[in-house]
């Protein structure tokens, strides 16, 4: 009787120093900060007169703006789409892409920045098998700080 | 004579025995409570020090999900703050120009190589005009690449 009850009187901690440890180790395990971000390439002097005419009429070019619509442009082509849009719309013209599959994307200054961040996602979200679809995201640099993709 | 005086041997330690097993089944458990005590100690100590090594300004970042993951290389922190303010790590900067000398200094370091990618913390609810400016900025300077912080997209 004395015995069974000096046995029972130690709380069974096991499970808990477990529970501890693994929490413990976890931590330990993501201590490496990971840096999540989305990589925009800022293309060199595209404003540059060496760019050959021929070469930047292919660029897909993608202008998102605050009303919500795409403007995908390929070379003198536009077409204006939504987001759910944007990937069936563009894959086909990557696809047909020999080169480098770049897509230069510019924003319409009111849009808000996590907006921005959404189709640069979608567009990130593009697979081709493993990899994806879009070697390099880059932001379309203008000649004119204040004027967006949507003025002039 | 020797038999009977080991079995009386014997028999004393039979009688001793349940009185050294009472003692025993008390101290055959390990006491894990320091163990216990240094375990959560380290525990708290890394919970609380975990989100303080998040380097730059940490501030709100939008959510995406096929971002890419790499550990950290070290690479200047730019930050942009919901009202705009401009940061270099944690360092707030009045003007792009400040940014730009921030960003030089961050390079000059000797643990840091300059690769030309600055890591650029953006709250989601600003304007893309005033991010705008900030890459142009940076483009100034030599950066060919930005990595826009993002955090793991969280369905709710």
């Amino acid at each position: 009787m004395s015995q069974s009850r000096s046995r029972k009187s130690d709380i069974n901690v096991t499970p808990l120093v477990d529970v501890v440890f693994t929490l413990l180790i976890i931590f330990l395990v993501t201590m490496p900060i990971l840096m999540r971000n989305i990589s925009l390439e800022i293309p060199p002097e595209l404003d540059d007169d060496e760019v050959p005419a021929d070469q930047s009429g292919d660029t897909v070019t993608v202008c998102a703006r605050l009303d919500g619509t795409i403007v995908v442009a390929e070379g003198t082509a536009e077409q204006s789409v939504n987001l759910s849009e944007l990937p069936q719309t563009i894959r086909p013209m990557l696809e047909a892409k020999t080169t480098d599959r770049v897509v230069f994307v510019d924003f319409e200054n009111s849009l808000p920045y996590g907006d921005a961040v959404r189709v640069m996602d979608r567009l990130k979200g593009l697979r081709d098998g493993e990899d994806t679809l879009i070697d390099q995201l880059a932001v379309l640099t203008r000649d004119d700080a204040q004027m967006d993709c949507t003025s002039g | 004579m020797d038999l009977d005086g080991a079995k009386e041997k014997r028999k004393k330690r039979n009688k001793i025995r349940p009185v050294k097993k009472r003692e025993s089944s008390v101290s055959d458990n390990i006491d894990v409570t320091p163990l216990v005590n240094v375990a959560l100690i380290l525990l708290i100590i890394f919970m609380v020090i975990t989100p303080e090594m998040e380097r730059g300004k940490s501030v709100p970042m939008p959510e995406t999900e096929f971002h890419a993951a790499p550990e950290d290389a070290n690479q200047p922190i730019v930050v942009i703050d919901s009202d705009g303010t401009l940061y270099v790590d944690r360092d707030e900067v009045d003007s792009p120009e400040e940014m730009q000398e921030g960003v030089q200094e961050e390079w000059d370091r000797d643990d840091v190589e300059n690769t030309g990618t600055v890591y650029l913390k953006v709250v989601p609810d600003i304007d893309y005009g005033t991010v705008y400016p900030v890459i142009d900025a940076l483009h100034e300077i030599g950066v060919r690449n930005v990595e826009l912080g993002t955090e793991e997209y969280r369905e709710i």
